[in-house]
């Protein structure tokens, strides 16, 4: 225990928590740090801290009296609300196996002050392999710029360029020092292979290396290639970042890089892939990072539940910000949550039959950890338990206006990534048909361009069997930015 | 498990949309339409042809229509009477089910009229076309609809039966 911490940040909760979520982060924490499965006398001191933590505040009347003792400390408030919404509001008793889908919405209790807001530091890692070479890294160049006029002035940007070897083009500068960062800029040239792994490494020194801020982190990359060989050491490097609440994001530029790899990448660290074939695209993701930095609450975020016995989660997808679907390993990394923005999670469940004497079932029931930002990093908690009673046998036909509307659009972005496969492994009868449907449905949504695209695509699967050039990541990219219910918005 | 009407691929209950080809699942049954009565006042100075639709579906309510199918490219028109509901296709020597309208006259095997391609209903004035999961398919003014789901249609609609034209013609 860092000396001074109060027993309600060792559990990492608010001094409002209830008792129930006390008990829970209390068993939560005494798995962590349990002497059986960690050896070593500072796992046990922290579990010693922990039952004291717990016996303390499970008491009412010795909380009582430990509240007073610590009245004139700073307070330890939740920071962020979770709201449920489920597709059902009761489980029907099949003997089949079913679907449940339930919407997670995350928003920040507090307001943000704008000086308050600690600088950050964003790390650039840049691809200078051969086919970088002129539009391409011209395009990277000015963008900088863009984003280094939007910061601000004490925010800080690093930046290495790679091919076969990586070199740190920048060491970490205020974006004030706008001259000496153009200068740099202009010493990029463009040669070689791309080895990903060795560029993601010295990024992630670079972001280690220096003293711990407030603010945040994060790593951005920007590569038009495929790597070969390396790519699970950049996974296992990925997972460090995550675990120091670090987020990489990942920007493909072109036809040729390998979007899967790139999108599991950021997934381990909550961050996603975002596909750069013009340079408008770049500039709106950049416009983008730099409106979020104003807004960034907490880093490092993660959830973590358990389900009644048999309960499976089928798919998570984060609807806003930054559409993806989510990793399937528990804790789930979210990312990161922002003030004035709510971060929408859609989850699908499925449940096994129902048998005669269960009366309630627990979908999820856990917590969203979070770092916020500033506030010392302080690690909080919040809890959530998405649990329905059982009742009745139909299935629920009307669910709530927001799932379905997710859920319409999942399905299409869902069957474009079957298309995907089905190009890849060669069954491209299949795969035309698929982008039929799906064209159909883009019309039904009264999205005329998309739908125009994914027919131009299946044109040229039957004539050419392939895709056009860049088609597949036009359709995956495309109906990905759908899912987002910002997006109609920002149209209308 | 639930089958998709489209594409007969099975999900499980709680789905809401088909996972192959993307159709909504759920039954829209639990909506009720009910008709708006607007005093006459705020219809003046809307244009004419919300007035001419409000006031067909004023007849509708009152008369149960009769269908003719006007042949596009023949010139020809077939009347349909005294039945409530039709089915569109094409009569093949030793085929058990018969259509009630036998399309082959005219050409209908050349254009890809399958043998039961759609039917016609009339229900409570209205009246809807249903793909009978024909092979090439049942366009409604060019829009092509999914087979077993019924649609309305007016007055003047186009249907295609894979490439045959008919234009729907009510009479009440």
């Amino acid at each position: 225990m860092k000396s001074g911490e109060t027993w309600y940040e060792v559990l990492e909760i608010s001094d409002q928590a209830s008792a129930v979520e006390i008990r829970q982060a209390y068993y939560e924490k005494a798995r962590h740090y349990h002497p059986d499965s960690n050896p070593g006398d500072l796992a046990k001191e922290w579990f010693l801290q922990v039952q004291q933590a717990y016996e303390t505040l499970s008491d009412p009347e010795k909380r009582k009296e430990y509240d007073k003792t610590i009245q004139n400390r700073k307070e330890v408030k939740d920071q962020v609300d979770v709201n449920v919404l489920t597709s059902s509001e009761t489980i029907p008793r099949l003997t089949e196996t079913q679907i449940i889908y339930a919407i997670l919405e995350v928003k920040t209790l507090k307001k943000p002050e704008r000086t308050k807001v600690p600088q950050g530091h964003i790390c650039l890692v840049i691809d200078r392999s051969t086919s970088m070479k002129g539009a391409r890294i011209a395009m990277v160049r000015e963008n900088i710029i863009l984003l280094i006029n939007h910061l601000r002035k004490n925010d800080q940007i690093s930046i290495i360029t790679f091919n076969d070897k990586a070199d740190i083009l920048l060491t970490p500068t205020p974006v004030e020092q706008v001259n000496e960062i153009k200068e740099k800029l202009d010493q990029i040239t463009c040669s070689g292979s791309t080895e990903l792994y060795k560029g993601l490494k010295a990024g992630a020194d670079l972001l280690w290396g220096k003293p711990a801020t407030k603010g945040f982190n994060q790593l951005i990359l920007l590569t038009d290639g495929h790597t070969y060989g390396d790519e699970n050491a950049c996974y296992e490097l990925a997972k460090k970042l995550q675990s120091r609440g670090i987020k990489l994001s990942a920007l493909g530029i072109g036809n040729e890089w390998n979007d899967i790899f790139l999108d599991k990448l950021a997934n381990i660290t909550g961050g996603n892939s975002t596909f750069i074939s013009k340079t408008e695209d770049l500039k709106t993701y950049i416009k983008d990072l730099s409106d979020s930095v104003l807004v960034r609450a907490a880093e490092g975020v993660s959830m973590d539940y358990q389900s009644s016995p048999g309960v499976e989660t089928s798919s998570i997808f984060r609807l806003q910000p930054e559409v993806t679907a989510l990793l399937m390993e528990k804790p789930v990394p979210l990312g990161e949550f922002y003030y004035h923005k709510k971060s929408i999670f859609l989850l699908a469940f499925t449940v096994p039959p129902v048998s005669e004497d269960q009366k309630n079932i627990s979908l999820a029931n856990g917590k969203i950890r979070y770092e916020l930002l500033g506030l010392d990093k302080q690690k909080m908690n919040v809890f959530f338990d998405i649990s329905l009673p059982v009742e009745g046998t139909k299935v629920n036909e009307n669910p709530p206006r927001e799932i379905l509307e997710a859920l319409s659009k999942i399905s299409i972005y869902q069957m474009q990534e079957k298309a995907n496969a089905e190009v890849r492994t060669g069954n491209l009868d299949q795969a035309i048909e698929r982008l039929g449907s799906i064209s159909t449905q883009l019309f039904k949504l009264g999205n005329i361009e998309m739908a125009q695209k994914v027919i131009q695509e299946a044109e040229s699967l039957k004539k050419d069997k392939k895709y056009s050039m860049d088609g597949d990541k036009q359709l995956k990219y495309g109906t990905r930015a759908l899912i987002s219910p910002e997006t109609e918005k920002r149209e209308s | 498990m639930i089958v998709c009407p489209n594409c007969h691929n099975k999900e499980l209950p709680g789905a809401y949309f088909c996972s192959e080809c993307g159709t909504q699942l759920n039954s829209l049954d639990f909506l009720q339409t009910c008709v708006i009565n607007k005093p006459p006042e705020i219809l003046t100075g809307m244009g004419t042809s919300s007035q001419q639709v409000i006031g067909r579906r004023a007849i509708a309510r009152q008369k149960d229509p009769n269908i003719s199918l006007h042949l596009v490219e023949s010139g020809k028109v077939i009347h349909l009477s005294d039945k409530k509901d039709f089915s569109l296709g094409r009569a093949v020597e030793g085929q058990s089910l018969l259509p009630d309208v036998d399309l082959s006259p005219y050409d209908a095997f050349s254009q890809g009229v399958s043998r039961m391609h759609a039917s016609l209903r009339i229900v409570n004035g209205d009246v809807y076309v249903t793909d009978l999961g024909s092979s090439n398919g049942t366009r409604v003014n060019g829009q092509k609809i999914v087979s077993h789901i019924e649609y309305s249609i007016n007055h003047g609609d186009l249907i295609t039966l894979g490439k045959m034209k008919l234009q729907v013609l009510l009479v009440r």
